[in-house]
């Protein structure tokens, strides 16, 4: 096989995908600014802070050339908000809201190719500033979990208080998860579940569950569905209501 | 008559941002992008990625894209040669002062590993979606060649179908089968009684050609203003309609229509069926999570 995954995103993978967000970087050294794949970086001059993807930042940080500010959200304070958002009982249905989009570019038009240029509208982990120091503190963005746990593991010392941030971290996913299980309860066959404010590795972590289930309830009402849509298919053909009963009688043969 | 005019307003503004982004490329050299097309073809390439991962199905094949992404990678990996080499010679030469040529070689190190590690994120993320997209063909070739097939004249250029695979991957897929039929035959198709050896064999209770599963479970993001698949749903009667009356092949057709009408808002997060979504996403509208 090419390649034996199911269909989605193995959790190494929504990890990578978040070594892609931006982060602010302190620099200790000078460093040019470099032409990646990605787009160009900018040029670091110490003690200036500049925005880098996280995977390099990791890697500088692992050089000691770089200390990583962490985002706003990622403190004790951010953090205990949003767990008394969470865990209040008036919110028990929903999560905690993600950042807000800006506006959507609305270059998209009925006629362009799938994946052109110009109809691109950036979302995460390509949301600017979703990391950086200057986003928003009382809102989770997509890729939290991931993000909160590479900077504790490399960047500890970075952190005012990386203990409290950890239990928060925990006491936060706990939260998440059993609401995300709670929702369980209304997945049907057809329709859509509703999850606004889920984060990646939570998605990653529920998606085998929830696909086998849908599947699962698919295959139970598989009957009930098809003789629904041999219903449809004869009062379409049919018309006004008329039955298919055909007379024999009726043919006559000259 | 508003959708018309919103539409025209669109393009229309749409061809000043190019105009002035191909004004702006202009004053550059020509061998050099823009900044933000670069920026915008990596989020391209990342939702590509992404999108072919979750889906169940085969997504349109973005060449244009992965010509320009593959350029890229070529370009840089001509210039990480390069620098390695050119760093070779440089220690050979003699350094005028000590401590500055160590911390110039260390920075031409530091740069050098930057530019691999970016290369070696790059190519797995291309080698990881053209393995996803040869996953899905070989699961399902019979299938796709069916598609392929379909077009009565084989246009290269052609959009709807040969769009969705590469002349690549239609060679390999063509080869592939050849080769397993072939197999089949030699191990215990020859055995077999005369009418029952084809293996795109459609009549009968059930047919041997099997689609991808369209009813998969999907998590899409919202990225449009507003979106709703009523459209899809009509189109997707109509294909049932054809289905059945045409070639009475229902596997195929029955399932690829949408079937449950949706109504999404910009930044919402839903769990729904492959075909209910499957035309806002190739439209851009939608997101695979």
């Amino acid at each position: 096989m090419a390649l034996p995954l199911p269909p989605g995103l193995t959790p190494s993978e929504v990890g990578f995908l978040c070594e892609m967000e931006l982060v602010t970087v302190i620099p200790r050294q000078r460093l040019e600014g470099l032409e990646l794949l990605g787009g160009p970086t900018q040029s670091l001059n110490p003690p200036f802070p500049a925005p880098l993807p996280l995977w390099l930042a990791l890697l500088l940080k692992r050089q000691k050339r770089a200390n990583i500010s962490p985002p706003p959200w990622l403190s004790v304070e951010g953090l205990s908000s949003i767990l008394d958002f969470e865990t209040d009982n008036r919110t028990a249905e929903v999560f905690s809201p993600a950042p807000s989009l800006p506006r959507p570019t609305g270059f998209g038009l009925p006629h362009d190719e799938y994946l052109s240029q110009d109809s691109l509208e950036f979302s995460p982990p390509f949301l600017a500033d979703s990391s950086t120091t200057r986003s928003q503190p009382n809102a989770l963005p997509y890729h939290w979990l991931e993000l909160g746990h590479l900077l504790l593991t490399h960047a500890s010392d970075d952190f005012d208080d990386p203990d409290t941030v950890r239990r928060l971290l925990r006491d936060l996913r706990e939260v998440r998860m059993s609401k995300l299980r709670k929702g369980f309860r209304v997945l049907d066959a057809g329709a859509g579940v509703k999850m606004n404010g889920v984060g990646g590795m939570e998605i990653a972590e529920v998606r085998g569950f929830v696909g086998g289930v849908v599947d699962g309830l698919r295959k139970i009402n598989r009957s009930r569905e098809e003789s629904r849509k041999d219903r449809e298919a004869e009062e379409r053909e049919n018309g006004l209501g008329g039955s298919s009963y055909q007379d024999d009688e009726d043919d006559m043969q000259l | 008559m508003d959708l018309d005019i919103s539409d025209i307003l669109a393009d229309v503004s749409r061809h000043n941002h190019s105009q002035s982004s191909y004004a702006n490329s202009h004053s550059h050299s020509h061998a050099t992008d823009s900044d933000t097309d670069i920026f915008t073809d990596h989020q391209l390439l990342t939702r590509a990625w992404t999108s072919e991962r979750c889906a169940p199905d085969l997504l349109p094949y973005p060449t244009e894209l992965m010509d320009r992404v593959m350029s890229r990678v070529q370009a840089q990996i001509a210039r990480i040669e390069d620098l390695a080499s050119g760093m070779g010679d440089g220690q050979l030469a003699s350094v005028p002062g000590g401590a500055g040529g160590g911390a110039g070689t260390q920075n031409a190190n530091l740069v050098l590993s930057i530019l691999q590690t970016d290369l070696s994120r790059t190519q797995f993320v291309v080698r990881s979606f053209l393995r996803q997209r040869l996953a899905k063909m070989t699961k399902h070739a019979t299938f796709y060649l069916g598609l392929i097939s379909k077009v009565p004249n084989q246009n290269q250029d052609h959009k709807s179908l040969s769009g969705h695979l590469s002349t690549a991957e239609v060679q390999f897929l063509r080869n592939h089968q050849a080769l397993l039929s072939e197999f089949y035959d030699v191990s215990f198709l020859s055995a077999f009684p005369a009418g029952l050896r084809r293996l795109d064999d459609t009549s009968g209770g059930v047919s041997m050609v099997e689609g991808p599963d369209s009813g998969h479970a999907v998590v899409v993001r919202c990225l449009g203003e507003m979106w709703a698949n009523a459209e899809d749903v009509e189109r997707g009667v109509e294909e049932r309609e054809r289905g059945v009356q045409g070639d009475g092949d229902r596997e195929g057709g029955a399932g690829a229509g949408a079937s449950v009408e949706l109504r999404m808002r910009r930044g919402e997060v839903w769990v729904v069926r492959w075909r209910d979504v499957r035309g806002g996403v190739e439209r851009g509208d939608l997101e695979l999570l």
